[in-house]
């Protein structure tokens, strides 16, 4: 996030697109709520009617992969009605002519046959957004799993400049980080192509500068594979041994029969888990892990904040950190990284870091510090891009276009098939579905149907239906509501007995290689009559829709 | 006892090293290929004629040095490797370059203000070590918001 949570109380406008919230990222929405509260316009853009939209003063159901040409229909129109910050155009961005002229193949009335939102009501949130004073966009994985994800954050990133609502308190561009920890983890290098603190691998001074500090010499600077890389070049032979830390890589990557043969392809496959799960059969080696409770370490959210995290239980007899297990397959390998506790990696960490140097792990307290922290007398830094600066001086826009998700409805399957997550269950499950309370109040995963394509069916709530794609097949029971548009389903993929990535394509963006979870073409077909079942009279069974 | 002349002629030296400084910046601005920078430096080269107009006030009212604020030191100037001069800095190089000139300024009116035995020389040089000091925390603060970008 270029700003804080907290913030987001205090901002007069919120523009949340692709983000259940609620369910995915509850504690955020208590700030989106609490700004609501206060009389904040909040914005919600989604193609399907989150429970946010309770709290929302404006709902826009635009349809699933067509994010670029809604907001680039509003930045158009924000430019025609003059609402743009011509201030911020010409002293904090590079190519303000650009921009404006872009977004000319964007008109309201183009844009709203793409996105399916109505020319007038693109109009009032154009005038909305053009005419408040603190202006805060919020995104999650609404907006990065399409084939073009980075384009559409980055025409979030244009709007943003355009309305000038960058480098201040309570506005920014804010991605809402899938899980706890991906802001941490990225932090730490876990990408194919920087070490910590986003330290390129390609850079010879920076190579020669972790050499010193880690006493070795030839490191590699040659960028790795991205995920969907790795498993690809299995059957090929170009990956030959996957060390699978907490991923239930079979349950998690999308068209999971292919994912399997690319696993089954591998001469070796080690998984480090906590429970057994859909991938652990592939495994030639399993190896059992510390969870979240029973081991030290720092986590950082998704506003940069670096936190402690404490070990409160012994784990079970055998179970050893991840660390530990990382630094004994080193030893195996030759390589004795001679670590004692988790404290001293994020000490050698932080010593050759950037933006976490000033963050020591004494200093992390109990409340945690945000990076940029670079020195010890350093508080952290509350929001980036101050009086608009950016680390390239000033702000670049970029052209963005739409594009078609990668696949389309067609007579064979007519459906679009949207996931996310439940708020009941994390990610593949491994850890919620083995406890015993979240289970009983979201056991089974329901695939949710508009009532006109459920009437059209003939499937009522409860009874059991097979949803089919080009890659696979799952039969699970149907949930009929109007959370969707027409000719729109939507599942979880938390319920391997019935996971939505068996249906998903493996379509992935450019740059980033994320999948395109978010929109595939299904057909749904009625396998038998079950219970009707009533999820209304139990608010939290469904999550409060 | 201090004259009102030693003080004034003290003013001055710092009144030159400011107008050294504008037109260092004056001169890199017209050197530097990328635009953002060359800007960067423009906004330094007028915000050390501001600095200077500042000192020349005090050349009349010298309390205002002792009413110039405290500005938190976070020392980032210190941890910061001074870039070469070139005409391909990046905007952050540019600022870095910045906040260690400031750094420097502000720690020679520190050494001066520990080296007088007067306490009213020392008064001066300690405003004078807080006034750039406060540029320094200024600089440091934009520094830190663009210097530790995510690269994906």
């Amino acid at each position: 996030m270029t700003n804080s949570i907290r913030e987001l109380e205090d901002a007069s406008l919120i523009f949340v697109i692709g983000s259940n919230m609620t369910e995915a990222h509850p504690v955020i929405s208590y700030y989106v709520k609490r700004a609501a509260k206060k009389g904040a316009t909040i914005i919600v853009n989604d193609p399907r009617r989150t429970d946010l939209v309770r709290w929302a003063t404006h709902y826009v159901q635009i349809k699933s992969g067509s994010d670029i040409a809604y907001i680039n229909g509003l930045i158009h129109e924000i430019f025609k009605n003059g609402w743009a910050d011509e201030d911020f155009l010409r002293n904090c961005t590079e190519n303000p002519d650009d921009i404006r002229a872009w977004v000319q193949d964007y008109p309201v009335e183009r844009a709203s046959t793409i996105c399916g939102v109505p020319v007038e009501k693109m109009r009032e949130i154009a005038r909305l957004l053009g005419t408040s004073q603190g202006v805060s966009v919020c995104y999650t994985l609404g907006i990065t799993e399409h084939i073009c994800g980075t384009d559409n954050v980055k025409t979030l990133a244009n709007l943003q400049m355009v309305l000038g609502q960058l480098g201040k308190y309570a506005t920014g561009l804010n991605p809402l980080r899938g899980q706890n920890n991906v802001q941490g983890a990225c932090d730490m290098g876990a990408l194919p192509n920087v070490f910590q603190t986003y330290q390129s691998v390609t850079d010879p001074q920076v190579i020669a500068k972790m050499e010193q500090a880690w006493g070795v010499t030839g490191l590699s600077n040659r960028v790795g594979y991205k995920m969907p890389t790795m498993l690809r070049k299995a059957r090929d032979g170009g990956t030959k041994v996957l060390f699978c830390v907490g991923d239930n890589t079979v349950q998690s990557e999308p068209h999971m029969a292919h994912t399997i043969k690319e696993l089954e392809a591998l001469e070796l496959l080690i998984v480090s888990d906590i429970f057994p799960n859909l991938t652990t059969p592939y495994a030639h080696v399993i190896l059992p892990d510390t969870c979240w409770g029973e081991e030290e370490g720092t986590f950082t959210n998704t506003e940069r904040r670096v936190q402690r995290v404490r070990a409160a239980l012994r784990p079970p007899a055998g179970v050893r950190p991840n660390w530990w297990v990382l630094q004994e397959v080193g030893k195996r390998l030759g390589v004795d990284l001679g670590f004692t506790s988790a404290a001293a990696i994020y000490e050698d960490m932080r010593r050759s870091s950037t933006s976490y140097a000033g963050i020591t792990w004494e200093r992390i307290g109990t409340e945690g510090l945000q990076w940029p922290c670079p020195t010890l007398q350093h508080p952290g830094t509350p929001f980036l891009h101050k009086d608009g600066k950016f680390s390239r001086g000033k702000g670049l826009f970029s052209k963005t276009d739409w594009v078609p998700p990668a696949e389309q409805v067609d007579e064979d399957y007519p459906l679009v098939l949207s996931t996310g997550r439940r708020l009941w269950h994390y990610h593949t499950a491994t850890q919620t579905r083995n406890s015993v309370g979240l289970e009983e109040l979201f056991p089974e995963e329901l695939i949710e149907l508009n009532p006109v394509d459920a009437s059209r069916l003939g499937i009522a709530s409860g009874d059991l239906v097979k949803a089919e794609s080009r890659r696979g097949s799952i039969t699970l029971r149907a949930w009929v509501n109007e959370r969707s548009t027409p000719g729109l389903c939507w599942m979880a993929f938390h319920f391997a007995e019935a996971c939505a990535n068996e249906l998903t394509i493996d379509a992935f963006d450019p740059v980033t290689e994320t999948a395109e979870y978010k929109v595939c073409a299904i057909r749904v077909s009625k396998v038998a009559d079950g219970q009707p079942f009533s999820l209304a009279p139990n608010p939290y069974r469904q999550a409060r829709p | 006892m201090v004259d009102d002349q030693e003080i004034f002629h003290i003013l001055l030296m710092a009144i030159r090293s400011e107008e050294e400084a504008h037109r260092f910046y004056t001169d890199v601005a017209a050197r530097v290929t990328d635009p953002s920078v060359q800007a960067t430096f423009q906004e330094l080269a007028r915000e050390e004629l501001g600095h200077k107009q500042f000192l020349e006030s005090c050349q009349h009212d010298p309390l205002l040095l002792a009413k110039i604020p405290a500005a938190p030191d976070y020392r980032v100037a210190e941890a910061t490797a001074e870039p070469a001069l070139s005409i391909a800095l990046k905007p952050a190089e540019a600022l870095a370059l910045a906040m260690k000139k400031e750094e420097q300024a502000a720690r020679l009116y520190e050494g001066l203000a520990a080296q007088t035995t007067d306490p009213e020389y020392r008064r001066m040089f300690e405003g004078l070590a807080r006034m750039e000091l406060g540029h320094k925390h200024g600089l440091e603060n934009l520094f830190v918001s663009i210097g530790f970008p995510e690269v994906f």
